[in-house]
């Protein structure tokens, strides 16, 4: 566990220095990224990443969350098998909130201590080694974010999606494995293609 | 017969010339009430209520009994009077946000031309008192919005170096007698880059006040060099100079100009743009040209407006940054313009002057 890869997205060097020299002493490997697109190109570079240490003050706008949260929803949507921190200085509590809501497994204001750091990556690792051993006895763990009053309906759709999309990820888009994988027809998962717009370069 | 009307012709014309003469004097006397109510509000910078009082002595002159008015000045409610208050009266009522003057004019009696000359009058101090109220509420709502913006972005940064702070203090507290120089030789390389971090918010914070600094010796080429390598930015730097200069003022600027750069390529989604950096020795000063050769200057590109405070085409940006390093250069006797050069990408010219003295 303790060789697990950790991915810092952070656009200040001097933190992501300093937070790689705390991993590196831990015997994590680090990787870096300062954006978004970058921090996608390192995750489909190194499929072995577990977890993603996340700043949400990204640039171009380093003073609100919304390229931060863009990037939650692009790991997400590209169905990374990782385990997202995020550790950032913007105001806590709305912060917190559309963090979680997008999909983070933790949340930490800055300034952290290398401790409380260090123990939300084992956290994380836990969480996805047992996920793992779930999904090798054939159990796929999913999250939606479900509106009560919106109906079974949406719910049911955003889990299908979901679900969907992380099979034909895990089967290299071969639609004959995944539509074997579900239980469907072939026919199935085109319907299924067009219908929640999946592309293969996804 | 055409003698005997030519008294009453040159009767008429003396009376229209004493006439027109009598207006002149009086548009005359108008113009001049006008002028020194303007300069009463200069004098009174701009400040509606130090300007309410400040009017009167000029009204008065202008054949106003008194004046006296009611106001509800930010939720506190105030009244004043001026001269004698009774009588005719014109009333009018002047507002702005969170304003409010209600104001009489006593005139007394007016006679055509000379109630025309009164309005008039009145009328351009109305105008400059509304005015003053507009220019104290937009600053207001301004200003409020330009400390939120810098709060913002100092909190950024001052959160950043607490956790900078944080974690040294944790690396240095647990390290193993083998990870001593792994540990140090990162904080060796980490440690000034915060230091430039912190300078940045003192000079974001002094913005606009007189600084001393001691003049020092800076060789233009590295220094150039390890502000790119913060904004991860390449260069090509062409010539080198050393200039005695308050270091803190010209890193300041160059992390401005330099910054800029970075920011634009992350916003465009563009690889990071290689800097060009040509260095030119004169006999008085030394010339510094940056620009990035494969970015063109955005057409939409507000030019006059680049180094005005405050203003910025990211509606992120605080607007400081290009004013910030004009301030800081033109405070050591050098300069800063931009144009765009025949490439028709932006072009930064610095001026740093090679006279001074220690």
């Amino acid at each position: 566990m303790s060789a697990a890869h950790i991915l810092l997205v952070e656009d200040d060097l001097t933190i992501r220095a300093m937070l790689q020299t705390a991993l590196q002493l831990n015997g994590y490997q680090v990787s870096q990224a300062d954006s978004r697109v970058s921090a996608i190109a390192k995750l489909q570079e190194c499929p072995d990443i577990a977890v993603v240490i996340l700043d949400l003050g990204l640039p171009p706008h380093a003073h609100s969350i919304e390229e931060g949260i863009a990037t939650l929803q692009a790991i997400e949507l590209g169905m990374f098998a990782v385990k997202v921190l995020v550790l950032t200085g913007q105001e806590q509590n709305a912060a917190a909130l559309a963090a979680i809501r997008e999909g983070a497994f933790d949340f930490l204001a800055k300034p952290a201590s290398s401790s409380t750091i260090l123990q939300a990556i084992q956290r994380s690792l836990l969480f996805l080694q047992k996920e793992r051993e779930l999904h090798q006895d054939g159990v796929t763990r999913i999250a939606i974010n479900a509106h009560i009053g919106d109906g079974l309906k949406n719910v049911r759709d955003d889990a299908e999606e979901k679900l969907v999309r992380q099979v034909l990820k895990e089967t290299g888009f071969n639609i004959h494995q995944s539509a074997k994988r579900l239980g469907v027809k072939r026919e199935n998962i085109y319907y299924f293609l067009k219908k929640f717009g999946i592309q293969r370069e996804e | 017969m055409l003698e005997q009307i030519y008294p009453y012709l040159i009767l008429c014309g003396c009376t229209i010339g004493a006439v027109l003469w009598y207006l002149w004097r009086q548009a005359l006397a108008v113009n001049r009430l006008n002028l020194a109510l303007i300069a009463a509000n200069e004098a009174a910078e701009h400040d509606a209520l130090r300007f309410l009082g400040a009017s009167w002595q000029i009204l008065s002159q202008a054949q106003l009994r008194g004046m006296q008015w009611q106001l509800t000045w930010f939720g506190v409610p105030g009244t004043g009077q001026y001269g004698k208050c009774h009588g005719n009266y014109i009333s009018h009522q002047v507002q702005a946000p969170e304003m409010q003057v209600q104001i009489q004019l006593y005139t007394g009696k007016r006679r055509g031309e000379q109630g025309y000359f009164v309005e008039t009058v009145i009328a351009t101090f109305l105008l400059l008192l509304r005015t003053d109220m507009l220019i104290k509420s937009t600053t207001t709502t301004s200003t409020f919005m330009h400390m939120a913006k810098l709060n913002l972005f100092l909190q950024h940064d001052i959160k950043n170096i607490a956790q900078f702070i944080q974690l040294m203090t944790d690396q240095l507290e647990n390290m193993a007698d083998n990870q001593a120089k792994l540990v140090l030789d990162n904080l060796r390389n980490v440690a000034p880059l915060v230091r430039q971090r912190a300078d940045r918010i003192v000079q974001t914070l002094t913005v606009g006040q007189d600084q001393v600094q001691a003049l020092e010796p800076i060789a233009l080429r590295e220094q150039a060099q390890k502000i790119a390598q913060i904004f991860l930015l390449s260069t090509h730097i062409i010539g080198d100079a050393t200039v005695l200069m308050p270091s803190r003022n010209i890193d300041c600027a160059l992390e401005n100009i330099l910054k800029n750069y970075y920011d634009d390529s992350i916003r465009e989604g563009r690889s990071k743009p290689i800097i060009e950096i040509l260095i030119m020795r004169q006999v008085d000063a030394v010339e510094m040209r940056i620009f990035a050769r494969d970015v063109q200057a955005p057409r939409e590109l507000q030019f006059e407006r680049l180094f005005e405070p405050f203003w910025s085409s990211d509606p992120h940006g605080t607007g400081i940054g290009l004013y910030q390093a004009k301030q800081l250069l033109e405070t050591c006797g050098a300069s800063l313009q931009a144009h765009i050069n025949p490439a028709g990408c932006l072009e930064f010219l610095l001026r740093l002057p090679l006279n001074q003295t220690p």
